[in-house]
């Protein structure tokens, strides 16, 4: 026997009879959870957005996110990736949402198939990210920057460029900015004076610096010789006469923004398909169709769309911002 | 005589049902609409970051989008349109602490 307490209020909202909410007590657990989850995603966002805005430069994503594997794994393509990532993502989202669907009508076999395609979305998805992630890393970028890795002096003494010994610091140089770091704004010492070069120059900058007091270039600029760039005043800089490269703090604080934030986006699809994982064995052994209700797929229904929500965000923040 | 919801579940009912609940419910053609909907303010998203400038009107529009996009996933998908006016305030009301933030972040930043 259950020792149900009856309290005076009999027929009141909170008396045990009546779900306060209106709903079960899993799935008011589920919501409370995301919301808890969704402030601390707003933190985090809302952290990029204050250092994003208060910045003076920072990289442009047409520039850091335009390659796409096998296709054009040099760049080229500009947001198509991540396009086809948000993509797989919301489709995800549509066969979460017809499994639940499914449950209501007590469909087991609709249920278990459209659970199954969920997990190969989300899958799928975590694959896209392990690839850009791998890219951008071999392009230079991380959380945190070693100044060793970015010292043209340092890179020759390890041998990884071809350049003499003697002093003469041009190729390296040259090459190591082709090759690698017009993706993110750079700060570059060419005889004592510091040049910023790449990326998208803000109104901030504009507003509170000026070009005389911070040459900020609107995009690198290719020349013949090689590589150029052109400040606001039209004046070329060649990088090929720096005695040092580096990431911009912003290029720095970009790449730690970004990784931190797409990693914990990253870390909740991976939980979220695990979850799912385990929903769908249940639904294969006929656990919840013996149970009689498919409430364990709304509840992990509400966790998908909300990763899926999160990424709305990090898309339009990081992306298309 | 009248069972208490727990003792009812316990015997394997759907915990929703056993309290007379009306679990929400949306169809098929409901889901696809969204879901198109959806797709398609993302492509528009595309068109803007490619034809328009940046600067604070596209980025104003795309967060307008994004709350578009934000509102069909949280009303449709988590059905949460279906659920009584409680549950929704309980949970979307904290939130607005967030727009606060914001709100104080763009103030702020804006030199």
């Amino acid at each position: 026997m259950s020792t149900h307490v009856t309290i005076e209020t009999e027929g009141k909202v909170w008396d045990g009879r009546r779900l306060a909410l209106g709903a079960t007590y899993g799935k008011v657990m589920m919501w409370f959870f995301l919301l808890s989850d969704a402030l601390t995603f707003s933190a985090f966002l809302t952290a990029y957005g204050f250092f994003r805005f208060a910045s003076t430069t920072w990289p442009s994503p047409e520039i850091v996110f335009q390659s796409f594997p096998f296709l054009a794994p040099h760049g080229g393509w500009p947001l198509v990736f991540v396009g086809l990532m948000t993509f797989i993502l919301i489709a995800s989202s549509l066969t979460m949402v017809l499994a639940v669907e499914a449950g209501h009508r007590k469909d087991n076999r609709a249920v278990l198939n459209y659970l199954i395609a969920t997990i190969i979305g989300g899958a799928t998805f975590l694959g896209c990210q392990a690839y850009e992630w791998s890219h951008l890393l071999h392009q230079g970028l991380w959380i945190g920057v070693s100044n060793n890795d970015f010292q043209v002096d340092n890179e020759i003494h390890n041998g990884i460029h071809h350049a003499s010994l003697d002093g003469t610091y041009d190729h390296a140089a040259k090459e190591w900015v082709a090759e690698r770091r017009i993706f993110y704004p750079v700060k570059t010492v060419i005889d004592g004076v510091e040049w910023n070069i790449g990326g998208q120059a803000t109104d901030q900058a504009a507003r509170l610096l000026g070009p005389d007091h911070f040459p900020v270039s609107d995009k690198p600029v290719l020349d013949y010789n090689g590589v150029a760039y052109m400040n606001a005043h039209g004046d070329y800089i060649n990088p090929g006469n720096a005695q040092m490269v580096i990431p911009s703090g912003e290029t720095m604080m970009f790449g730690k923004l970004f990784f931190f934030i797409t990693g914990f986006h990253g870390f909740h699809v991976f939980s979220g398909v695990l979850i799912l994982l385990i929903v769908c064995i249940m639904a294969a052994k006929g656990i919840m169709a013996k149970r009689g209700h498919y409430e364990m797929v709304e509840k992990v229904g509400l966790y998908w769309h909300f990763v899926d929500l999160v990424w709305v965000f990090v898309f339009t923040l990081f992306y298309l911002i | 005589m009248s069972q208490s919801p727990h003792d009812m579940v316990h015997e394997g009912e759907y915990e929703a049902e056993a309290y007379g609940l009306h679990v929400p419910h949306s169809s098929k053609r409901e889901i696809w609409i969204v879901f198109v909907v959806l797709a398609l303010v993302t492509a528009i998203e595309f068109v803007f970051a490619f034809a328009m400038q940046s600067g604070t009107e596209r980025t104003i529009i795309f967060l307008l989008l994004t709350v578009f996009k934000a509102a069909g996933i949280v009303l449709y998908f988590m059905h949460m349109k279906h659920e009584t006016k409680r549950l929704m305030y309980s949970v979307l009301l904290p939130m607005l602490l967030v727009v606060y933030l914001v709100a104080l972040v763009i103030i702020e930043t804006q030199g």
